[in-house]
């Protein structure tokens, strides 16, 4: 069996690239990300529902027909209640930012905070 | 035929071990400031000492058990999740351990983390028929890199001696 080591060179620039991916992803996203105007919540990729979080002031419950139950308060948005097994989907929180995002895979549910570029799409609606 | 019998007891033994390691980090706390969902992967061990030393079939057969298991205690997305991860990651472990002569043990343990972890985002991203999980990346891949760093640390410090102790399990 030929030596291998126990860390090496190649290995230094395997995690460099990574750290600098990922570092360079999260500053972006620090200095792009804004208040979020709107949630979008999608289910098996169909937009079913979309959640007003700038004029949401007391907490708004809206239970999905797949029986997910979200939670807009404070102008954020949050999974309150699914039966899905791990339940990563409550974990993750409370989402404000623009483009901040949480997900039950289980129940094929999506849940993205948006931005202006949905306002603009309300006003025409008006 | 004997070492025959004895490579795929070994890949029992491996499969189990798998099994008990997943189960075991199901009971660590999670800590607020990791992504949720994140797991340390300690049962990749199994894995890659399979995939070093056992070969691809007994690799591929424990990525598939560990799926087998996640689908049983945590339902069938966590299992095709799973199995996709384990699937990919152990596929380029093995190919790595095999072409590649630069990389440590650090560095393939960390790229089959990664693997594992990109695998089943795209499973997430192709089920919820939506990008938007593809946010979780850059947690991923830092929390993939340091799980990696650790499994590859763990297996490099731990293969001499399993290696020695299953000398007769392999073939002769």
């Amino acid at each position: 069996m030929k030596e291998r080591k126990w860390i090496s060179k190649a290995d230094g620039i395997v995690l460099g690239v990574l750290v600098l991916l990922a570092a360079g992803f999260l500053l972006w996203r620090a200095f792009t990300a804004q208040p979020g105007m709107n949630a979008v919540v999608t289910v098996d990729g169909e937009a079913v529902l979309q959640i007003d979080l700038q004029s949401a002031e007391g907490a708004q419950s809206y239970t999905l027909e797949n029986g997910v139950r979200l939670i807009a308060e404070n102008h954020t948005v949050r999974f309150a209640e699914s039966d899905c097994p791990d339940g990563i989907c409550l974990k993750t929180g409370a989402l404000q930012k623009t483009g901040d995002s949480a997900a039950c895979v289980p129940n094929r549910t999506v849940v993205t905070v948006t931005g202006d570029e949905s306002r603009d799409v309300d006003v025409i609606a008006y | 035929m004997k070492a025959k019998t004895y490579r795929i007891a070994l890949t029992g033994l491996l499969g189990a071990c798998a099994v008990a390691l997943s189960y075991l980090e199901s009971l660590l706390p999670t800590a607020a400031f990791l992504p949720p969902g994140a797991k340390p992967g300690f049962s990749n061990l199994a894995n890659m000492f399979a995939a070093s030393m056992l070969g691809p079939l007994p690799a591929f057969g424990i990525a598939v058990l560990k799926a087998g298991f996640a689908a049983l205690t945590r339902g069938g997305t966590a299992g095709l999740m799973s199995l996709c991860g384990g699937i990919f990651s152990t596929a380029v472990m093995l190919l790595l351990l095999k072409k590649d002569r630069r990389l440590g043990f650090v560095g393939i343990g960390v790229i089959s983390a990664v693997c594992h972890n990109l695998g089943q985002l795209c499973v997430a991203a192709a089920l919820v028929g939506n990008l938007s999980v593809l946010a979780y990346l850059p947690a991923l891949l830092l929390f993939g890199a340091a799980a990696g760093a650790l499994t590859g640390l763990v297996c490099r410090a731990v293969l001499p001696a399993l290696y020695r102790a299953t000398a007769s399990f392999r073939k002769k």
